[in-house]
């Protein structure tokens, strides 16, 4: 691996401002767009002379200052105490996935004995609960614990290295956002700080 | 005592007190506040501020081109935005004395 280019330094303006709109998106998309409106604009006015993560923190961070500013609730799950441990996402699937075949079956006794099912209709296939992945949350983690618990829930990463006021080796940035459902396989985007 | 709960309740006065001083862009209001005292104020803090002040018609704003970059977003008080400035600061005095006389007892008791 080569050492990281000047660009590598520091997330660009335009995906701190995405990874802001990313961590309200459970904010009305009219109140979303507005929040971020001017974001890029105003992050533009700094001159760019200091790093930006080590300026403003990271992007989830802001996010929460932001609406706190303007008064509105904050996103929920985002406290690392409230996680769901990530041993129970696929206990999860595994029961979801128990519940849909248990359903087909009962489903299937019913179409034999003849009664006609207006369920039928509404039954998901048994592979798709397999095929999704709930995102861990990773900010904040070591990148081979990141790495570790994406890869368990069948996620792959992809690691860039960026200067950070956090200390080297910590995940600063992940997208997609923590929670999210993805398909299995989709590959998670960690930007680990290279330290102070 | 965590300033930042204190800062919250000013930040809104402390903002539109620093544009009745004259029209400027948000990174500078910013600045300003930062290096009268209040180290601790947040980007996103102020940014959020001026949003809503913006919203609530408190502040006007202009687009205005900058030697640096891009065009960037002036802000300007408006005629409601001085009453409400107005009005912060006499609350803010009010406050002031009461908290500073409940903190400084043997000052202000007379027996």
């Amino acid at each position: 691996m080569t050492s990281p280019t000047q660009a590598d330094h520091s997330v660009t303006i335009s995906e701190f401002v995405r990874q802001v709109e990313e961590s309200c998106r459970d904010l009305p998309e009219p109140q979303r767009r507005h929040l971020i409106a001017d974001l890029e604009s105003h992050l533009h006015e700094r001159d760019g002379q200091q790093d930006l993560l080590a300026d403003l923190g990271n992007p989830a961070d802001y996010a929460r200052e932001l609406r706190a500013a303007l008064d509105l609730p904050q996103p929920p799950e985002r406290d690392s105490a409230k996680r769901r441990p990530v041993w129970l996402v696929p206990l999860i699937a595994a029961v979801a996935a128990l519940v849909v075949v248990g359903a087909a079956l009962a489903i299937k006794a019913a179409t034999d004995s003849g009664q006609p099912s207006s369920e039928a209709a509404s039954v998901i296939p048994t592979s798709a609960a397999a095929m999704l992945a709930q995102v861990p949350d990773l900010v904040g983690t070591s990148q081979s614990l990141a790495t570790g618990e994406a890869q368990a829930v069948g996620l792959p990463v992809k690691v860039s290295k960026v200067r950070s006021s956090a200390p080297a080796g910590q995940v600063v940035v992940q997208s997609p956002v923590p929670f999210a459902t993805v398909a299995t396989g989709t590959t998670i985007l960690l930007q680990v700080s290279t330290g102070p | 005592m965590d300033t930042s709960q204190l800062l919250k309740g000013v930040l809104p006065t402390t903002a539109l007190a620093v544009i009745a001083a004259g029209d400027t862009y948000g990174y500078q209001v910013l600045h300003r506040l930062r290096s009268a005292g209040l180290e601790t104020v947040g980007d996103a803090s102020v940014y959020g501020t001026l949003q809503r002040l913006y919203d609530t018609g408190l502040l006007s704003s202009y687009m205005a081109p900058s030697d640096a970059g891009p065009s960037r977003r002036y802000y300007a008080i408006s005629a409601q935005g001085h009453a409400a400035l107005k009005q912060g600061q006499e609350r803010w005095a009010q406050f002031e004395a009461v908290v500073s006389g409940l903190l400084e007892p043997q000052q202000g008791v007379e027996s």
